[in-house]
């Protein structure tokens, strides 16, 4: 009973590993595609679909969390007297944390789910076999521009949330609740340095746009061919690249040294 | 699965060889020894009741499916241990029209027949736009070009398709089931359509379907697929053949519900 347990729970782990092996093998095809060739024209229109597209989501978001970081911080600090440093507390939680985690969640959510759907129709109507018929490689066609979009258009979401979030903590803190709005800026420029907190901002997001982009197209390329095999992929590809973002942002912060 | 013996002729260059093809999906035995060949400059269809494996061959054929066993040969040269960038190489010499026409949604008609010589030519935008408008008269499609795939019918998808995939001048085109989905017009049309391609061409042209009004009419050269044998020859000699799974085949074709497919 227990080796036969033993033995499944090794069975598992080698075919997670083995999971692991073929999804890095697939960035890397997917990365070097991008390297040899580049596709302007597919990469905008990728970058527009999985950010522009995004950008009502992230902005909306991001200013209700930092109106509720406003809140909640307020209460808080008010009990030390401290409420004028409201704007450091609402920018650290913002720009450290909640701004790539939350738009990693996003967007593996919105736009995540629409690419490995995409891909996986594609599987399934037989579209990557008439790109493969054209003497094309449809990693090379489809795959890569998507997972560079991703890479690309993280941060820059990222920042975009964090902007409307800092606003949103603004709005709340000083217009609503009578915290200075001086010593609100003051306290996100005092507290802000673009070696710590931005830079550690930005490589989170880098890696979240990887971790998403990589998992929902892999997904969507292996999805079986039919339409129950494209529902799973998507709800796959959201529940992985959610799961696998909080873990990595466990790791970068660790890693970081804080 | 076995090719049922019959005079051969010497293989020519641009015939398809298929030889001993085995084929499992786990249990499942597709095909076991398969053996036939698809002539040079001729219309052969692949015949057979649903799941008797004529898109499966196909898709061997085109490498789009790995094979257990066997060899495929286009010519003299053996192209199942081709290697993918050999295989990429070998895919321009060949065009393939999906059952479903599998263009690409997101972009419009004139894109997805431009696609290939974007690719694989250093043509201008105007040469290419030259090529492809032709290309769609002579599918008998015109101002479709900024349309996208969804708002085509069935009929202008596989015309469509048919376009793309002859836009490179392949020296094999595969068809998979050109007439399936099609009312009797379009069944018509398309095949009117295959048979000037086939003319004008000389493009060895393997087809796979199950509608046999148009496979009498239209083949050169049948294949017919059925548990454990491949009969191949000439339509008029499948017709007089004696294996009653065939006869059997042929005859609920004719005595359906509607005497005749179309």
């Amino acid at each position: 009973m227990m080796a036969s347990g033993i033995s499944a729970l090794g069975a598992m782990v080698i075919d997670w590993i083995e999971g692991l092996g073929r999804i890095v093998l697939f960035g890397m095809e997917a990365l070097g595609a991008s390297v040899r060739q580049l596709r302007p024209r597919r990469l905008l229109d990728e970058i527009y679909s999985i950010g522009v597209l995004s950008l009502s989501v992230i902005t909306i978001s991001g200013a209700a969390v930092g109106a509720v970081l406003g809140l909640i911080g307020y209460d808080v600090l008010n009990r030390f007297g401290a409420e004028q440093n409201l704007g450091a507390l609402v920018s650290i939680a913002l720009i450290k944390e909640l701004g790539p985690v939350l738009t990693g969640l996003l967007v593996a959510g919105r736009a995540g789910s629409a690419v490995a759907g995409e891909i996986g129709s594609m599987v399934a109507t037989e579209q990557l076999d008439g790109i493969r018929m054209m003497a094309m490689d449809p990693v090379d066609f489809v795959v890569a521009p998507k997972l560079i979009s991703f890479i690309l258009v993280m941060p820059l979401l990222s920042a975009l949330f964090i902007a409307f979030g800092l606003t949103g903590g603004y709005v709340i803190g000083a217009q609503l609740l009578g915290v200075d709005p001086g010593s609100y800026v003051s306290g996100i420029e005092t507290n802000i340095s673009f070696d710590d907190e931005v830079a550690m901002s930005l490589i989170k997001a880098f890696v979240f746009g990887t971790i998403v982009g990589l998992i929902s197209t892999y997904r969507g390329y292996t999805a079986e061919p039919n339409v129950v095999g494209v529902s799973r992929a998507t709800t796959a590809s959201v529940v992985a690249s959610s799961v696998c973002v909080l873990i990595a942002d466990y790791f970068v912060t660790a890693l970081w040294g804080v | 699965m076995a090719e049922q013996a019959i005079p051969r002729a010497p293989v020519q260059e641009g015939d398809v060889e298929v030889e001993n093809l085995s084929l499992s999906f786990g249990d499942h035995v597709v095909f076991q020894d398969l053996s036939c060949r698809l002539l040079y400059d001729q219309i052969t269809l692949i015949m057979g009741a649903s799941g008797c494996g004529k898109s499966t061959l196909l898709r061997c054929i085109a490498l789009l499916q790995k094979i257990s066993s066997g060899h495929i040969r286009f010519g003299k040269e053996e192209i199942t241990s081709l290697a993918p960038r050999q295989a990429k190489q070998f895919r321009k010499r060949i065009g393939m029209m999906f059952q479903h026409g599998a263009l690409l949604d997101s972009m419009s008609v004139f894109d997805n027949v431009a696609l290939q010589l974007r690719e694989h030519t250093k043509m201008t935008e105007r040469d290419i736009a030259d090529a492809v408008h032709q290309q769609l008269e002579s599918v008998g499609l015109k101002n479709v070009d900024k349309l996208l795939p969804g708002a085509l019918s069935g009929g202008m998808k596989k015309r469509v398709a048919l376009a793309r995939a002859m836009i490179n001048r392949p020296e094999i085109l595969f068809c998979d089931e050109p007439f399936s989905g099609l009312d009797p017009l379009a069944v018509r049309m398309i095949e009117a359509l295959l048979q000037d391609v086939s003319q004008s061409t000389r493009v060895t042209m393997i087809i796979t379907s199950h509608h046999i009004a148009s496979t009498l009419r239209m083949a050169d050269h049948l294949v017919y697929l059925v548990g454990g044998i491949a009969i191949s020859g000439t339509p008029e000699e499948l017709v007089r053949h004696s294996d009653p799974r065939l006869r059997a085949f042929l005859d609920a074709a004719k005595g359906g519900p509607l005497g005749g497919s179309g």
